[in-house]
């Protein structure tokens, strides 16, 4: 089997969009949550959202590459030209059956309202222009970015719920190490608009305290009142080792294994069985035991179901030897599909600035989420073996450990 | 993300004729150099419009000025300047 690296990664986040400017908002804990008043006059239960400043896809993408984007290829498109950038790989390169493109995504919820409000207002659907259907469609993403870089290897989308990104990471992984493909543009999308996050809100899953919206969300706080939606893109150049060689490029990581599990339960409350045979299975995967981990991205989103969930599972995988435990989601909030991704991303940050982020909005522990080694204030330690937890709405799991290089 | 829509209600610089309004709707539409869209220039081969353009144009144009545009006939232009005299039959057309 052949090993799979990770070389290049691209991010647009709500903590920012260069990788060193993301990193310091990492280490210093700061928040990417804002408060949108539009939500407050379409009656959404809360407001609080994540917010991405100075996003201009017009400064790296012409208009023909833009005008069947909606908002998470668009996102997805910014990131993957960042990523590449980061790993060195020219576009040119990138026009051969060995190369492909998977995404995970799970909706396309502004580009269908516009197109059903269009239709309704005009009372025909002849004003819906040439790019409404390829926007309106949850693969949008992964077939802009095929067409956009001319691979001709994989080319589809992932929806697995909030552990898309990382089904589309493992899935992609596999097809290296298989020797299907020798590179893999890969990653995760999440529209942060109104109309992707309405009907969320209507299950009263976020977080809806009120003063400064950078107090929300508090995963495993005792104060926590659920997630706060958010979104993005976070893109990862993955490769078979040899291929990352030949090329002589700089090697972030390797993906030690992808472990994927599901609860089989119940639709929107997490079991923990599930959680726990995933984490499990991912560090057999990896030939590591629970003791050589050293970081993990805990999926933990503030709602109090969920952490407590996985906070049960890692006391139960991990025993007595807790490893330094973080969500990044106190800082950047749910970013659902792209979650998996990004989570990734930010890990491979920390180790390459040396640090371990924080909880941000800890505060009182939740004795539900007690017994683990939750970080109050970032480390300044640089973590080798990391375990990245995700998952999704139908019980649906996924784990990466990744080794981190110097 | 780029939807057809009419800027003479958003720039007070909007043409008051026909062709100048087309071509404004050229320009706007397909972020084109408003110094390239001269009544000589040919839609494929010097502004770089596709079959798609085509159908976001005709959109735009029946939108803005109110009326229907064959689709068909839009796909036989070949320049700017024929587009001015399609607009401007039609719309005479569609007064008399």
């Amino acid at each position: 089997m052949e090993t799979v690296v990770i070389t290049g990664i691209g991010l647009v986040s709500c903590l920012g969009h260069d990788l060193g400017e993301i990193a310091a908002a990492l280490r210093d804990g700061r928040s990417g949550i804002g408060r949108d008043a539009g939500r407050e006059a379409l009656g959404f239960r809360s407001a609080l959202t994540g917010v991405i400043h100075g996003f201009d896809p017009a400064a790296v993408l012409s208009r023909k590459e833009r005008r069947a984007m909606g908002e998470p290829a668009l996102y997805g498109a910014v990131a993957a030209l960042r990523a590449l950038k980061d790993a060195g790989l020219p576009r040119g390169t990138l026009a051969r059956p060995e190369v492909g493109v998977i995404i995970g995504n799970d909706t396309a919820a502004e580009a269908t309202r516009w197109a059903v409000d269009e239709t309704r207002a005009a009372g025909t659907t002849r004003t819906l222009g040439s790019a409404a259907v390829v926007e309106a469609m949850t693969s949008s993403p992964s077939m802009n970015l095929s067409v956009l870089f001319g691979t001709r290897g994989a080319c589809w989308t992932v929806a697995g719920a909030c552990a898309s990104g990382a089904h589309a990471i493992g899935q992609a992984a596999m097809l290296i190490a298989s020797g299907q493909q020798d590179a893999v543009i890969v990653g995760g999308v999440q529209e942060i608009n109104w109309a992707g996050m309405c009907a969320f809100d209507g299950l009263g899953a976020f977080s809806a305290r009120a003063g400064d919206p950078t107090e929300s969300p508090r995963p495993f706080c005792a104060e926590r009142d659920g997630l706060v939606p958010s979104g993005g893109g976070a893109i990862l150049v993955i490769e078979g080792l040899r291929h990352a060689r030949a090329r002589s490029a700089r090697i972030r990581a390797i993906l030690r294994s992808y472990a994927f599990s599901s609860d089989g339960d119940h639709l929107t409350t997490p079991h923990g069985d599930g959680a726990r045979r995933c984490m499990r299975r991912a560090l057999d995967l990896a030939q590591l035991s629970p003791g050589e981990i050293e970081y993990v991205n805990a999926h933990a989103t503030g709602t109090v179901a969920g952490d407590a969930m996985e906070a049960a599972a890692m006391r139960d995988v991990f025993g007595e030897s807790s490893p330094p435990i973080s969500s990044t989601k106190g800082m950047t909030g749910h970013e659902c599909w792209m979650a998996g991704a990004s989570e990734i991303a930010y890990s491979l940050l920390m180790a390459e600035h040396e640090f371990i982020a924080a909880n941000r909005n800890l505060g009182p522990i939740d004795p539900a989420c007690a017994g683990l080694d939750l970080v109050e204030v970032f480390r300044p330690q640089r973590p080798r073996t990391i375990l990245s937890n995700s998952f999704g709405f139908g019980g649906t799991n996924a784990c990466l450990v990744l080794e981190a290089l110097p | 993300m780029i939807r057809s829509s009419d800027p003479a209600r958003q720039n007070s610089d909007w043409p008051t004729d026909v062709p100048g309004q087309v071509s404004r709707i050229l320009v706007d539409l397909f972020e084109l150099d408003q110094d390239a869209v001269t009544p000589d220039a040919r839609l494929r081969e010097d502004l770089k419009l596709d079959s798609l353009d085509g159908v976001d144009l005709v959109v735009a144009l029946e939108k803005h000025f109110k009326c229907l545009v064959e689709e068909d006939m839009v796909k036989k232009l070949r320049t700017v300047g024929e587009i001015h005299a399609y607009v401007v039959a039609r719309l005479a057309s569609r007064s008399s």
